[in-house]
This record gives structure tokens, sequence and C-alpha cells, in this order.
């Protein structure tokens, strides 16, 4: 085919010429894919893990009622067995349990009856080859537990041997009866499950009386409804549906957390589209003589464009591909510290191995090669219109710049008033997506600026160049505009590293801050109790009665209160429910009220009406105000409240709803107890207080008492980890401009040679032609930075104020703190100069003779 | 001056110099001599794609003191390779070059360097000028990467541009020039650091007829002015017929080398 | 009966929770004592094991159906220390539901297990009522006291029966009045006894399709805390009812070699109320044929003829349908048939025809003797 054989003539030739330019290209489209893959891969594994740990525990069961915090009444189950349609009910008890003395170790244990529950039997069949003396135990003791044969191994048990595992504080010993192999319902929670008899799990971890959760094999059709109908009656309150929902709701709740990193990832590869630009451009100006001849014999401008276009398209593939593995790669690194976060804000899951799951497999080589098309069509397009003959000069390029310049700058203008309009509708009308555009426009105004930007910098550089660098520095900053069409390029790449660097240091940055401001004038206690499971997740994690008692008896103690959390489901989504004494929080601490209320006058509001307290991210999230009315199912039946008054708060974004504990526990039949909090009477330090509350509780228990300081160290500990990945996205973005500096400078300098042959012939030294590469580098760095330091606050914004609000709604107080925009010249610069080495070591080597050669 | 590396190489001439002109202080050697280039056997081959080339074959040659030599050759005949050899631009692959006792065919890059900021000054047929810098400044050029102060070499090159015709051009862009005064232009760059040879690679070969009567008229009075030895290589008989000397080359070597009537 | 004993072994070591123990605590049956109805139809909770077994051959015009519904209960302690779990429980339930369909061919068994605890299952002390599955729930099993009659549901995957049984006779007591020593030493016994014939009525579903039936049962009722003696291979048991109004009960306990062991016994329940206690010596079982699982392999014998020549008693006793074999799958092994037989022959001179069920374990696979304690 023509085509084909054109490129191999004008393409492959030069492709192989060109290698190192291509692999950059390359390497940048796949770094770019990698970060992407690579986030969504992590925590897709994360949901992923936990529908599959879901689904390993529900067995073949289709509904699954659970009790949330206050879990099932156990006498309502011969009561659910009686309805029409339902085939077995088989209930269990769920919690996580430290094991003593090894933090971070945890594993799920899971009470069932032995005899009757089908999830057991195949377990237990394996289990033959132990004798009737191992099994027996299992229903007669309340210490008898099984464990599953990877968590043992892992921690060395064996059967017979006494462990102690920590669970709401409690600490209690058990003895293992088996090892089961990880098959069925051992598959959960990563493999680190164990298993009891519904009776002994029902009195190791404190759930007289009660269920975690009732698993139903009902009959599919239309008596499924009337099952799912019967069972929330009988058990109000209740999460009533199928296991595939549990997982559905894990997935919408990180949905937000998840569709951020996402959208970083994408400015990575955003940058990494500009190498793909520079390269096609590079390459169609290398052959601009024999696109002429082509066009001579007549090839048309679409096969030339298209030709390009393939170039484009290759470098996409290939650098697609390479993404694609490299993002497996690299999920596994995320894995950890992404599950870390899941597990511990929203949902226990331990996720061991990375799913790849085909979606984001195509969603990533579909972005690569989309990137590398749309970034070559510019290009491709420059190439079609070479006018046909042997005349064809580069001379033309400066002809026609100023029409052009015109051109892109006007179109810098209209995307930046295009993000602005944007970013103020997206917040009118809640379009998560409009604001993601906006503030991919304030990227498309600020590369498209970078051309008239990169001009009036360097003809401000002019003296200080030629007064630092002498007639070498002058003629850096001049090639630089001489070669605009190349230098705006990678200047504008820089940028947006620059930007996203110094945007996504702000939005942290003042997040972090905001957040510390807030702990500050809420966080009051002086010490805080809770269960040591907590730190693994805040799921299943309860404060034992007995510790709640030594603390009511403690000397030194002024004041003291107590947390329960729970969860509620409004509007089929969910958000938390905290219970504690208002009235000793309006006199011991404060929430800070967005109309700026005072908190006793809103607690003695709330108080004599029986209303509760929503926070800005609930607020947000459902579209209720200060005194709407509010629905929620409890277990004594439906109950309204209206809202006396909304509170800034940065504990989830899912929304939070204070009520007073009292009132809680009348309605929701509940009277366990999370954590604890603390104030110490004048005359007692906190550390006294702390050391006897620690002896009196004594080894019963597996508590974690922290300082007031420890437990906001704690909470930046989290945050900061939250937003690590982005840690990464901003190198990715910088190494991949930096690649962008290096190749293009190498081309320029190729370009150059005639010019550089003309300096070595009057007596340029070799050193001198390479301090030209190197400040030529520095100064794209710098202009690059310079630009960048100008649109990241803007992008900061942005993100601070739309982004974050439509898809958290935190109120965030943006903050300006000179050290992130030195972090970003420093890194920078730094790095532009460095990049400049090489293709200076080139510019020296460069042979005289050769480059002055004439080209008759 | 007294740190002319070259002294050494000098101390004979400055002798005699001093002794002809009877200035007894030390001058930079440079400006006190023109130079005498001799080659020796000069042959340079390089690798092509179609094989091995050999560029000059065995070239001898002497330019005596202040010589205008032309050179000229069909295409391919090495007329082009020679300036570069002269210039230090590329090295021999075997034979001598010897400009005024200097060996520019064995020097280092470093000497090199030297040599071409201070022994000659080259005029291209074209992209002689940096665009990006002005007419001044690329005048100025070659004395600034010297590390003359700025001063100095701005004023040195005013001086050049006014008698090269281009006072009034000084702070315009290569761009705006017509092809005769980048031309003159880049001659007054070539000597603006006093070499005792300027070599000129077909310097009139992109202009036109009057413009080329210009630049040759200037490169003749120059030379003389300043006692430069000139190499010149050119297809034009009408650049040749100012020469002292005419040196025919073909096939890489020196076919004929005719003197014209009485030197200069 | 021992054999219960044993199968209840077996089904406990099904739901992987082998009964063992040394019986420490538990009362036993070492004295004759006083068998009063209906109170003694009830549970006696202070013995470990216990089961109520009922088959019986019913009818729904020309097609005939066979079944079988079993109720056990096994104490795995002689009393709950205090535990503070409503979960916790002393005992647990089995039930075992098998139905015959004799003209179609075909066989159906299933198998529950329940915890006495919370409504979900439960027995009675006072009355006949044991239950699995809480009440009001479809699936319910269960065999309770209703007026003078027992009532019998179990339902599975569309096999059903609800009968309504009214005995004929009163109860006969087997052993030594109703003392059924079980291996050597005293106390290694069971309180044991039958009630042949109860008039049945009542519907009962094969594969979702229901049926009216009428026809005659056999009740089973058994307690104790026997040990087991060793070397147990299995067993042969028959009930059969005899058109001349008298009743056959005989059980051959067997060992490694298949050769019947002293423990074996029977009973003979003659139509005008009085029995006959038969030890080994006193009757022989032989094989007339054999059937071969396609599931198991194993190797059960399928036709018998009995002899009592005391009782003058010859019967040819023929399987209903080859294959009531039930297998409880694969991991203890034990697999044994139970099945709806006929009976022809001659009793006291007078041709006989007759009806009842064979029990037969210890022919394919692994022995219960799996499950035996100490093994």
């Amino acid at each position: 085919m023509l085509l084909a054989r054109l490129a191999s003539w004008i393409s492959l030739r030069h492709f192989s010429g060109q290698f190192g330019r291509a692999a950059v290209s390359i390497l940048g489209v796949a770094l770019g894919v990698a970060v992407f893959v690579a986030i969504r891969l992590a925590s897709g594994s994360a949901v992923t893990s936990f529908r599959e740990s879901v689904s390993s525990l529900a067995g073949d069961a289709n509904l699954q009622v659970s009790g949330r915090s206050q879990g099932l009444d156990e006498r309502k189950i011969a009561r659910l067995l009686a309805v029409p349609g339902v085939r077995r009910a088989d209930p269990k008890i769920e919690a996580i349990a430290t094991v003593s003395g090894k933090p971070g170790e945890s594993v799920l244990v899971v009470g069932l009856d032995l005899f009757s529950d089908l999830r057991v039997q195949s377990a237990l069949r394996a289990a033959a080859r132990y004798g009737p003396a191992d099994v027996l135990p299992m229903v007669t003791r309340r210490d008898a537990i099984a464990v599953s044969e990877p968590f043992a191994k892992r921690n060395g048990w064996k059967t017979g041997q006494t462990v102690w595992l920590s669970d709401a504080g409690r600490k209690l010993p058990f003895v293992i009866q088996m090892l089961l192999p990880e098959q069925g319902l051992l598959r959960a929670y990563g493999g680190d499950v164990a298993v009891m008899d519904i009776a002994a799990a029902q009195e190791s971890f404190g759930q007289i009386g009660r269920v975690t959760g009732i698993d139903v094999v009902a009959d599919e059709g239309r008596t499924f409804n009337r099952v799912r109908l019967e069972a929330s009656r009988l058990f109000p309150g209740a999460e009533v549906a199928r296991p595939a929902s549990r997982g559905d709701q894990v997935e919408s709740m990180i949905a937000s957390f998840r569709l951020n990193l996402v959208a970083l990832a994408l400015v990575a590869l955003f940058v990494g589209a500009f190498l793909i630009f520079n390269s096609v451009s590079l390459s169609v100006i290398q052959r601009r003589q024999e696109i002429g001849m082509a066009r001579c014999i007549g090839v048309s401008r679409t096969q030339i464009a298209l030709l390009f276009l393939g170039e484009a398209l290759v470098c996409g593939v290939v650098g697609a591909f390479v993404g694609l593995g490299l993002g497996v790669g690299l999920s596994r690194l995320a894995l950890g510290s992404v599950s870390a976060t899941v597990s511990t804000m929203y949902a226990a899951v331990k996720t061991t191995q990375v799913f790849v799951d085909t979606p984001t497999l195509v969603w990533g080589l579909a972005l690569g090669v989309v990137a590398a098309l749309v970034s070559g069509l510019v290009p491709a397009l420059e190439a079609a219109s070479t006018r046909p003959g042997l005349a064809a000069r580069e001379g033309s390029l400066i002809q026609g710049r100023r029409a052009r310049l015109l051109w892109v700058s006007s179109g810098a203008v209209v995307s930046g008033l295009l993000a602005w309009r944007l970013a103020l509708w997206s917040l009118e009308a809640r379009d998560g997506l409009a604001g993601f555009a906006s503030a991919g426009l304030v990227l498309v105004a600020s590369s498209l600026a970078a051309p008239i930007v990169t001009v009036g910098l360097a003809w401000l550089a002019r003296w200080p160049a030629r007064k630092a660098g002498g007639i070498e520095g002058a003629l850096a900053a001049g090639w630089i505009v001489q070669s605009l069409e190349r230098t705006a390029v990678v200047i504008a790449a820089l940028a947006a590293a620059v930007t996203m660097l110094i945007a996504l240091n702000m939005m942290v940055g003042s997040f972090r801050r905001t957040v510390v401001v807030w702990m500050d004038q809420t966080i009051r206690a002086d010490l805080f109790i809770e269960p040591a499971s907590r730190l693994v997740t805040h799921v299943y994690s309860e404060l034992p009665a007995g510790v709640v008692n030594t603390i009511r008896t403690m000397p030194g103690v002024r004041s003291w209160d107590t947390l329960r959390v729970n969860s509620v489901v409004i509007d089929g989504k969910q958000a938390d429910l905290y219970a504690f004494d208002l009235r000793k929080m309006a006199d011991n601490s404060r929430l800070l009220f967005l109309d700026g209320a005072n908190t006793h006058q809103r607690v003695r509001e709330a108080l004599s009406r029986d209303e509760v307290l929503v926070s800005e991210t609930f607020s947000n999230r459902f579209g209720k105000k200060r005194g709407d009315l509010l629905e929620l199912a409890t277990p004594t039946g439906m109950h309204r409240f209206r809202i006396a008054g909304v509170f800034y708060d940065y504990t989830t974004e899912a929304g939070l709803i204070v009520i007073h504990r009292p009132l809680y526990s009348r309605l929701w039949k509940d009277e366990r107890v999370d954590t604890a909090a603390v104030y110490v009477k004048p005359g007692f330090t906190a550390e006294s207080v702390r050391t006897e509350l620690l002896r009196r509780i004594g080894g019963r228990y597996d508590i974690v008492v922290l300082p007031n300081r420890a437990l906001k160290a704690r909470a930046l500990t989290i945050f900061d980890r939250t937003f690590a990945i982005t840690n990464a996205l901003k190198v990715v973005a910088v190494v991949i401009a930096v690649m962008g500096v290096i190749t293009t400078m190498s081309t320029l300098i190729l370009q150059r040679r005639r010019e550089l042959g003309v300096m070595r012939a009057v007596g340029a030294s070799r050193g001198q032609l390479a301090r030209m590469a190197v400040m030529e580098s520095g100064l794209i760095g710098i202009f690059g930075t310079v630009l960048g330091m100008a649109c990241g606050p803007v992008l900061a914004m942005v993100l601070i104020q739309v982004i974050n609000k439509l898809f958290f709604g935190w109120t965030i107080i943006p903050l300006l703190e000179a050290k992130w925009f030195f972090e970003a010249a420093v890194w920078v610069v730094a790095a532009s100069l460095l990049a400049g080495l090489l293709p200076a070591r080139f510019a020296s080597r460069m042979q005289a003779a050769e480059a002055v050669r004439d080209e008759s | 001056m007294s740190t002319c590396p070259f002294a050494f190489y000098y101390r004979r001439q400055i002798a005699a110099a001093k002794a002809k002109t009877g200035n007894t202080a030390a001058r930079s050697c440079v400006e006190i001599t023109s130079a005498m280039i001799t080659t020796t056997n000069l042959c340079k081959r390089y690798d092509s794609e179609a094989g091995p080339v050999v560029a000059l074959d065995s070239v001898n040659l002497h330019i005596p003191r202040g010589q205008f030599t032309a050179v000229m050759g069909p295409s391919g005949c090495g007329k082009s390779t020679l300036l570069n050899l002269l210039a230090g631009l590329d090295r021999p692959s075997s034979g001598e070059i010897d400009v005024n006792a200097l060996r520019p065919g064995a020097m280092s890059e470093a000497r090199l360097t030297e040599y071409r900021r201070r022994v000659v000054g080259v005029v291209f047929q074209f992209y002689n000028l940096l665009p990006t810098l002005t007419v001044g400044e690329n005048i100025a050029l070659p004395a600034l990467l010297v590390g003359s102060p700025e001063r100095q070499a701005s004023a040195r090159a005013e001086s050049l541009a006014a008698r090269v015709g281009l006072a009034h051009r000084l702070s315009h862009r290569p761009h705006q020039l017509s092809g005769g005064e980048m031309q003159r232009a880049s001659i007054a760059r070539a000597l603006i650091n006093n070499p005792s040879v300027l070599l000129a690679d077909e310097p009139t070969g992109n202009l036109d007829s009057h413009a080329a009567a210009e630049v040759l008229s200037l490169l003749e009075e120059l030379s003389e002015e300043m006692e430069t030895t000139v190499v010149m290589v050119t297809h034009s008989r009408e650049a040749a017929a100012i020469a002292d000397a005419i040196v025919h080359m073909r096939d890489g070597r020196v076919e004929d080398v005719h003197v014209a009537g009485a030197a200069g | 009966m021992k054999a219960r004993a044993l199968l209840a072994i077996a089904l406990l070591a099904f739901a992987g929770i082998p009964a063992l123990g040394t019986g420490e605590g538990f009362e036993r049956a070492t004295r004759i004592r006083a068998f009063t109805f209906p109170s003694d139809h009830a549970a006696h909770p202070g013995y470990r094991t216990e089961w109520w077994y009922y088959t019986g051959i019913v009818s729904s015009g020309k097609r005939e159906f066979g079944y079988e519904l079993t109720f056990f209960r096994v104490a795995l302690a002689p009393s709950l220390r205090a535990r503070a779990s409503h979960w916790a429980t002393r005992d647990v339930l089995f039930a075992h539901f098998a139905v015959t369909d004799v003209s179609a061919k075909r066989f159906f068994y299933d198998q529950r297990v329940g915890r006495p605890v919370l409504g979900l299952a439960g027995y009675s002390a006072d009355k006949l009522d044991v239950f699995i599955g809480p009440d009001g729930s479809a699936g319910q099993w269960s065999v309770r006291q209703s007026g003078e009659a027992m009532r019998l549901r179990a339902s599975a995957n569309g096999h059903e029966i609800d009968l309504t049984l009214r005995a004929k006779r009163p109860p006969v007591l087997n052993g030594r009045d109703g003392l059924s020593q079980k291996g050597p030493g005293a106390g290694n016994a069971n309180y044991y006894y039958s009630v042949p014939r109860l008039v049945t009525r009542g519907s009962l579903s094969v594969q979702g399709k229901r049926y009216s039936v009428s026809g005659m049962t056999w009740m089973d009722h058994e307690w104790g805390t026997s040990e087991l003696a060793p070397n147990q291979k299995g067993w042969d048991w028959f009930s059969l009812r005899l058109s001349d109004g008298s009743d056959l009960m005989l059980y051959s306990l067997r060992d490694a070699r298949s050769r019947p062991t002293p423990y074996s016994s029977g009973t003979i329940v003659r139509s005008d109320g009085t029995t006959l206690s038969l030890s080994q010596k006193d009757f022989s079982i032989r094989a007339n044929g054999h059937w071969k699982s396609p599931r198991t392999g194993g190797l059960y014998p399928s036709g018998w003829t009995l002899m009592a020549p005391k009782e003058k008693l010859r019967l040819s006793v023929t399987p209903l349908l080859k294959d009531q074999e039930l297998v409880t799958a694969g991991t203890t092994g034990v697999s044994y048939w139970e099945g709806a037989v006929r009976a022809e022959g001659s009793h006291a001179g007078r041709s006989v025809s007759g009806e009842g069920y064979v029990e037969l374990t210890g022919y394919a696979g692994g022995a219960p003797g799996k499950a035996l304690p100490g093994r």
C-alpha cells in the first residue's frame, strides 16, 4: 500500500535514527498511563477485596440483614424463618480482633451455628482429619476457636495453643482447636479468618442477645421483595440488602476519593502528551524537505497528515502498553497505602493482591492512544500544509508567527474565561464533570499562554541574561524566542507540571492547615480512650463497660464523655451518626457552626426539642440545612428529627449527624460506647491521669489512651497518608516535563548546527557552547516555573472552591505559603539545568567541520 | 600581550619586526606579523556511504605573507576542505599545515580554539551572522568570546562597522540586511580580532554583481591595510581577478598556481 | 436399639460434631422402670441419647409409598455450665426424612440439624413435641402430640408429609420389660418401646404433587446412655407387620466377619397382645439376593429369608424398591440402606403377608465404627 511504503520511506528510517526522542515520548505517555492505571487498580482492588470478602462470607445467601452498630435481636430469627419465601436464615457474629501484643495484626472472627450453617460444613469436613476431641469443644467451650491456616502460619500458631485476642478492648484467651484451609468463608478478609460457634462468639465478644447479621436465602421472583420488606419490618433500622449492594456502597463511598486521584493522574498524562506533540513536530521539521518532495510527486495532504498521525499513534500505542505494564506494577506499591486508607475510614478490608480489571486496562490504553492522537494532530496538520517543492525551508516558520501567536494567545484568554464561567456554573448546577472541565481549561489556558509569556519573559530576561552570562547568556535568551515553536511547547509542559505541583501543595496544605486549626478549636479533651482495634478499623470497635466504669471513678477527672458511632441510610446514601452528651460537649469544647452561632445556644435548642446537629459535608451531600427535617430508621421505628444547626467538620465526607446520647440510647436501644474522652482536673497532669488509668485498667483490656497531641498527630498521619499518593503524581509530572526539556534541547541543538558551527569557527570553545545549552535549559526551566507559579494558585482555587466543594463539601481556607512556590521553583529549575547537561554535552561534541559543511 | 601563547614561536619574527619598525615595545605577535601558509603533502580522507573519499590528495602549497590567493576548481575538487583545514575546523588525515610556524593540524582542541579566535578569521557563503544578535553584536562576537571587555569590543566593532559602511546598521538584525550588507558585516566580524589570516569560502556566491563587487573591493582594501594573508575559495572569475595568485585545484590536487602580475 | 445409637453417632459426625464422652453425669438405664403413656412419649433429657423413629407404608389408591421420619436428640454434656449466650445448647436435634415412591421407583431423603434454642428447634420433657425449624415456618419438621394422636410433619424439596397417627394397640416394651441391653455392664442399656401399629391418615407429596394417603406406621422410641461395644461392622434390622395381626422386630448385629453377635435380639407381638423376646439363637436371617449401590459400591443384601422356628415363623422379605440407600455426603463415609419391604410366608401354621421396613448398615464404605469414641 502506498501509505505503508511512504511510511517506511519517510518515517521508519528516521524513526530508528531518532530512537532516543521516540523512546522519551513513549516513556512520557507510559508514565501518564501508568499512574492512571495504578490508582484505578489500587483503589479498585480495595473494593474488589471487600466484595470478595462479603461474598465469601455470604455463601449462597441472596439477602443480608445487617445490624449496623446496634446489632439484631436474636429472638426475631425464628420469626424471620417463618416468613414465606425464606428458605434459610443463618445468623452470624462478626468481630475484628487484634492479636494481643502485635499491633496491626488483625483477624476477622466469625461466629456461626456450627451445626446447621452450611458455610462451615465444607471447612469442617476438611477438618475430618481432626478427632472428636478437637471438634466437640467448639460447641461446648467459650474459648474454642478454629483459625485459617495461612493466618496461623503467619503467627506461628498451632492447634492446642492458647492465644490472646483483643476485641473492643477486651483481651481474652482462646484455645485453637483446628486449623482450617483457606476456602469458602475462610477466604474473607484476605484469608485472616477465625471461626467460632455462635454461642462462644457471643460470649467472647460481648454480643449476648444479638447477632451482627443474618444471611438469608430467599426465593427469587415475586416473593423476594416481600421477604425484604418483612425483614425490614422485623428489624427496623437494619440494613436489608443483597450482598452485592454492600460492595456497591463501599464503592460509592470511595468514589469521590478515587475520582479525584484519577483526575490528578490525568494531569500527568496531559504533560506526557506534550512530549508527543514535541516529538511529532520535530520530526515534521526535520523532514520538511522530504515532505515537500513527496508533495511534489503527488502524495496528498491527507496522506501526509495520516503519516505523522501514524507516528503519534505508534508512540501512543507502545507507550500505552508499556504504561499498562508499569501501572500494574505501580499499583502493587500503592496497594498498601490505599487499602489502609479505605480500611481506616470506610470499611474493614484487607487487600492482598491487585485485581486487574479489564475496563481499567482498556481505559488506560484508550487514554494513551487518544492523548497521542490529539497531541499529534496539530503537527500532522501542519505537515500536511507544507507546500510542494524543494524550497521548503525553516525560514518560512518565522513567517506567520505573529498571526499564530495572536491566535494562540487569544485562545488562552478564551480558555481562561471559559474556565471561570464553567467553574461558577458547575457550583450552581452541582456538576462535578463541569468542575473538572474547568480545572482542565485552566491548564489549557496556561499552555496556550506559554508562547506569548515566553516572548515576554525572554524580552525581560535580555538584560539580566547579558549581565549574568555575557554574550552566551544573551544568545541563550535569544535562542528561546528564535525557536519559539519548540521551546514554547516545553515551557508549557513545565508550566503544567509546576502548576500541578503548586496547586496540589496549596490544596493539600490549605486543607491540612484548616484541619489543624479546626482540631485546635474543637478537639479539647486531654485524653482519649479507645480500644486498640480502632487503629485497624473503626468498624466493630467498642469500649467495654468495665473501662467506662473505671473512667467514671477516676480521680483527677473533671469531666468525661463517651462517643457512640453508628450509621444511617438516607435516600440510599449512608451517613455517620455520632451520639454523645451535647451538654458536656458545650461545657468543655465546642462546635463551629456555619452561621457562627454560639455552641451553648445551639445545644440548648437541640436539647429542648430533641433536634440533631449535622456537619457541613452532610448538609452538602444530602441537601439539607438548618430547620430541615430528617427521617431516620431506628430499631424503635421511624423517627423525625429537625436540624438545629450545621457545623464545620472534617471527620468524614459522607456526612455526620450528631445526636444527644440519652436520646440516641432511647431510640436505638443501644447503651454501648465506642470511645471516651476525659478532661483533667486542674492540679492534675494529663500524663499522670493517663498512667493511673492504664494502671487501673490493668492487663484485662487492650486499650489505648491517647493524649490530645497524640490524637491530633494520628489524625494528621491518616490525612497525610490519604494524600501521599499525590506526591507520587507531583514527581511523575515533573519527571515527564524534564524529559521534554532534554529532548527538545537536543533537537534544537541539532537544528542549530550551522549556527553552532559558525560559533565554533569564530572561536567559541566547547565549554562555551555547553554553557549556552545549559543556560538555555535553565531559562526554559525558569520561564516554565514562572508561568506555573502564576497558574498554580488559580488551579488551586478551582480545586479548593469548586472540585472539593462539589465532591466532598469541606470548607477549606485557602493558604499561600512561600515555601510551596520555592519548592516548585528550586526543583524544576534545578532539574532543567541538569537536564541541559546532556544536550550541552551533545553540543560541545559536535564536529565543527560537519556543522559548517555546505548544503550543496 | 605578553600572554600570547604563541610568543615562543614568534620570537624570531618579533625580533625582525622590531628591527623593521624600530619599535622596541613588545606588541601582540599577531598584530605585527602577517602569516605565511605552507602545506606539505596534505591529505584528507573520510568515509562516506559510497565508500572512502579522498578530498585532498597530497597538496603542497606555499602562500607568502600578505598575499591574496584565490582557490578555484570544479565542485568536489577539495577547495572547501582545504579551507576548513586551514581554519582549524577539521584535521588532516596526513601531512602538515604550517601557518606562521603554527601547526593547526597537530594542535589540541583548546589550542585550536585559541587559534580560531586569534589567528584566523572566517567568512562563509551564508549563515554567517547569528539571527538573534544585532549586527553590532555579531561583529563583536569573536571579541566577546575571547573575553575582551564589552566596551572595548563594542568600540572596535563600531569602528569596523563604519569601515565597511554599516555604521547605520549597528542595531539592526541580520534579517533586515541585504545580502551584500550581511557579507560586509561578516567581513567586519572576521577581522575584529586582527587575525593574520582571512579565509573566505565563496563570499560572493550569493550576491548580485553590484554587491559582489563591493564586497570584493572591501576584501582587497582591508587585507592590504591590515597586511592579512587572504585565501579565498571562489567560482567567480571576477572575484579571482582581484587576487594576487590563483590556485587551480582538481580532484583533491593542485593543478596549477598562477601568480598575477606584480605583487601588490 | 443399639443401631439407632450408632446412627446418631454417624449423623453427628456428618455435622462434624461427634458425641462422645464417658457418659458421666447422665442417667443410665440400669433398672426396670414403669412406663406411662402418653408422658413417656416425651423426651427424657437426663439420658444422653434419644430418638423417635417412624416408618410407614401408606397408599393413595393404587399408588404406594413408604416414608421414614426420625428425630434424634443427643446431649453434648450432662448439664449446661452457666453460659451467658442463649445459643449455648446442651443438646442437638437431628432429623431424618425419606420417602419411597414405589410406583415411580423413586427414593428421596433429606436430613436436618437443629439447635434447640430461641425457638429454632426444640423438644419437650412433658409431652411429645420435637421439632426442627421454628413454628410458623414452612419447612418445619415436627412430631407432636395432637389430642390422642401424634402428628408428623416434614417437608423438603417438594416432598412433604403431614400425617396423623392413631395407635391401635398399646406400646410394646422391648428387651426385658423395656430395658434393652446393648453391651456388657450394667447401665449399658437403653429404655426401648415400640408402637408397631399406628393407623395413619393424611397427605404425602412427592415432587410437588400431593396425595391423600392412608396406611400404617411403626414407631420406635428409645433413650439411654450406653457405651457401644467395639468390633461392630453393622447391623440388619427388621420391623414387620403381618396380616395375622402380629408384629415382628428383629435385629442382627454383625461382627467383622458378618456373623451375628450375641447382642442381636428381637420381639414378636402376637395378635392377642402377648409378646415373645427372641435372642440371637432363636432366629436366623439369610440373604436371598444382593444389590450393589452404583453410588457407594456397597453390596447390600436384597431380599431375605427370616426364620424363627420357636415361633413357627418363616418369612420371605422383599424390598419394594432396590435402591433405598441413604448416602451422607462422602465425608464420614457412613451410608446405609433403609427401605420399605414386603413379606410373605407362614406364621404359626398360617399363611401370612406383611409389610414393614428394613435397615442395613455397614455395607458401604466406612463403617459407623469410624465415629466411635476412642478411635
